[in-house]
């Protein structure tokens, strides 16, 4: 193996397209999303608690409390000085504050400044006896509160931490948990994954195990209802194919079985033909053996048109001259037809361009043709076919009718079975040129329907199809 | 002898009807149940070749309802049904033999000299009744070893006789067989032909019993 082959092997193999994969990188995209929607939330909570209820107001509170007691100065100050010491030493450990101080002032109620946490930072002006508010301290901003108890007015300020500051480090926290998660509920989803496709595996090996020739549907259905769909799919195709089969196997049956006369015609009038004495009866013999021959002959190549036509050929239409087709198909049949004083005549327009395929609506008149002329005509019958072509709403009417003896009402039905011929046919047809007939039409979305014929007598069959099928 | 013939087919019922006239066999053909007499008349008819696919019904019902009638007359069915099944059910169904589409003609033709000869009692295609042998395909008789100069009428008048050895053959029944397409014999014919054929067999041979008919001895 070449090495690109061997690299795009080995790509496919790691980067081609996989359900595995797919549910592993959905996983990582799902904690993604748990990670930025907790952050959303984290953020969320401490800006709504800063705006409401910040910490510097709870200490601010806390300290109110025992300075409403303390008016000696000096106690007051001790009490604010060592709270500020408390936090500050506190918050050295903590990394995100990066050893910024919180700010503690103790003014009296009308502003003068008793102590500062920073020094030479000189009295804050405070709104109103109590409040929590954003402002800046030392050129810094801050999240201020301040109360007022007793004699003194307590003010809690803490530096304000940049956002970015503020979600890297709630960011960095949460990734962690969630980078946690991560295996906890990869490998049960990995697992999962595995043996949910296990059932596909099998399902794949029970088809791939099958002999060509086996058409059976699925033994076992996976119990799986995702995967039921799938094997019935696949069981309904099974089906599609075996009725196809069984049609194509019945008619090389029937088209050995039909064979087998017209072979022992041959194989009779050879015979006839050997033992005739010279003469009119051998001439008579070798004309019926050459019309045996024939018989054989036209009797596969009709099972031909109608295999094809099983086959069902995408018909190609083209814009062309109905009438031009239908003088066509009269002209091949005139020469015959005064041999026989059969009487062809055509009525309809001068001219009538459509779309629609030659070939099937050729098969399709020429054999309904045949059959007025074969069995309508001659001796002791018809001797005339009239052909009437129409327009019926959207539809092309063809009327091809006869004067002959006609066919029995019970017989009516019978006439487009593939292999029937009438009891009382006075020659032997191929049994097969109506059902080639009604083929072709449903291939042109149209059909044949069988009536009475010229003056009350004979048959007619009507050919009617849409006449805009192919636009 | 006389065939009758019932198949459809209108080419293949014309072929066979001349290769059996062509073997010197009488033939009656038809061409569906409709046509065909419920019980044919076993006096003209040696032989039936039958098709089994007919366009209005089956030849098999046809002939199992002839063989519960108690129709011993030989038939050969002539079918395209190859199935072993079908060939088993035609047997069953009382087919003296079965030959399938396409068939050779003179295997045809030796398989219905065959069920004559069987349904005639004899071991071989020549006759032997004494020292009297008949050899119907070559349309040959010998006395002894003395070949018998008969007429066509006079072989057939043999031939009807011998197939039904020791037994009675009416009359009228002779009369019809040997003219099985039109109008029975007339008396008078039928008796000079016999005693013509007494003349060259010898008058012992054919036994007259009076008011009955004929019975070939052997």
């Amino acid at each position: 193996m070449k090495w690109p082959a061997l690299a795009h092997g080995a790509w496919n193999r790691w980067w081609g397209p996989s359900l595995t994969r797919r549910t592993l990188l959905a996983l990582l995209a799902a904690m993604g999303l748990v990670w930025l929607v907790l952050l959303a939330q984290m953020a969320y909570t401490h800006y709504e608690t800063m705006g409401t209820n910040p910490g510097v107001r709870q200490l601010a509170q806390g300290l109110a409390v025992p300075l409403a007691s303390m008016p000696d100065p000096v106690e007051a100050r001790a009490l604010v000085r060592g709270t500020a010491q408390t936090f500050n030493a506190m918050r050295l450990d903590v990394e995100l504050l990066q050893g910024e101080k919180v700010v503690l002032q103790l003014q009296d109620t009308h502003g003068q400044l008793f102590h500062s946490s920073a020094a030479d930072l000189p009295a804050v002006a405070l709104a109103g006896p109590s409040g929590h508010a954003k402002m800046v301290i030392a050129g810094r901003p801050h999240w201020a509160a301040w109360e007022t108890s007793g004699a003194w007015r307590v003010l809690v300020a803490e530096p304000l931490l940049s956002d970015a500051r503020l979600l890297s480090f709630m960011g960095e926290d949460l990734a962690a948990s969630v980078l946690l998660a991560l295996p906890l509920v990869g490998l049960p989803l990995w697992l999962a994954v595995r043996t949910g496709l296990r059932p596909l595996a099998r399902l794949g090996a029970q088809i791939a195990a099958r002999s060509a020739h086996d058409l059976r549907p699925l033994q076992d259905l996976p119990p799986q209802r995702e995967l039921r769909g799938l094997a019935q799919a696949f069981d309904h195709l099974l089906n599609r194919l075996r009725a196809h089969l069984a049609r194509e196997k019945a008619l090389v049956h029937d088209a050995a079985h039909e064979l087998r006369t017209p072979m022992a015609v041959i194989a009779t009038q050879a015979h006839v033909l050997l033992q005739a004495p010279e003469g009119p009866a051998r001439a008579r013999a070798s004309e019926a053996l050459m019309h045996a021959v024939e018989r054989a002959a036209h009797l596969s190549e009709q099972l031909l048109t109608l295999a094809a036509l099983e086959e069902a050929p995408p018909p190609s239409a083209e814009r062309q001259d109905l009438m031009a087709l239908l003088q066509d198909c009269l002209a091949q049949r005139m020469r015959w037809a005064d041999e026989t004083g059969v009487e062809l005549s055509l009525e309809g327009p001068d001219a009538w361009v459509l779309a629609f395929d030659r070939q099937l609506l050729w098969s399709a008149l020429g054999n309904v043709l045949d059959n007025a002329l074969k069995h309508g005509c001659g001796p002791g019958a018809g001797h005339e076919v009239q052909l009437r072509v129409n327009q019926d709403g959207g539809d092309v009417v063809v009327w091809i009718a006869d004067d002959g003896p006609g066919i029995e009402a019970g017989e009516q039905t019978r006439v487009f079975e593939r292999f029937w011929r009438s009891p009382r046919a006075r020659s032997s047809g191929s049994g097969l040129g109506l059902t080639i007939a009604q083929q072709a039409m449903g291939h042109l979305g149209g059909r044949v329907t069988v009536g009475t014929g010229l003056q009350g007598r004979g048959v007619g069959f009507t050919l009617r199809w849409p006449a805009e099928t192919f636009g | 002898m006389h065939i009758l013939l019932i198949e459809d087919d209108l080419d293949l019922g014309q072929a066979l009807l001349q290769a059996l006239q062509l073997d010197g066999f009488t033939v009656q053909w038809l061409r569906s149940v409709a046509a065909t007499p419920p019980v044919p008349d076993t006096n003209e008819i040696a032989a039936v070749l039958l098709d089994l696919t007919l366009p209005d019904g089956q030849g098999m019902a046809l002939l199992r309802h002839w063989r519960r009638a108690g129709l011993a007359v030989p038939v050969i069915v002539i079918t395209a049904r190859t199935a072993l099944q079908d060939r088993l059910d035609g047997l069953d169904a009382g087919a003296d033999d079965y030959v399938l589409k396409p068939f050779h003609v003179p295997e045809l033709l030796s398989r219905l000299h065959a069920v004559l000869r069987r349904s005639a009692r004899q071991a071989c295609e020549e006759w032997t009744l004494g020292t009297l042998r008949i050899a119907p395909r070559r349309h040959e008789a010998w006395q002894g070893d003395a070949l018998l100069a008969l007429s066509p009428r006079e072989f057939r008048l043999l031939v009807e006789l011998a197939r039904e050895p020791g037994t009675v053959v009416a009359k009228n029944v002779l009369a019809q067989r040997l003219e099985p397409l039109g109008d029975a014999l007339d008396a008078a014919t039928l008796e000079v032909h016999i005693s013509n054929l007494r003349k060259k067999i010898g008058a012992q041979r054919v036994v007259t019993v009076r008011g009955v008919g004929y019975r070939l001895q052997p």
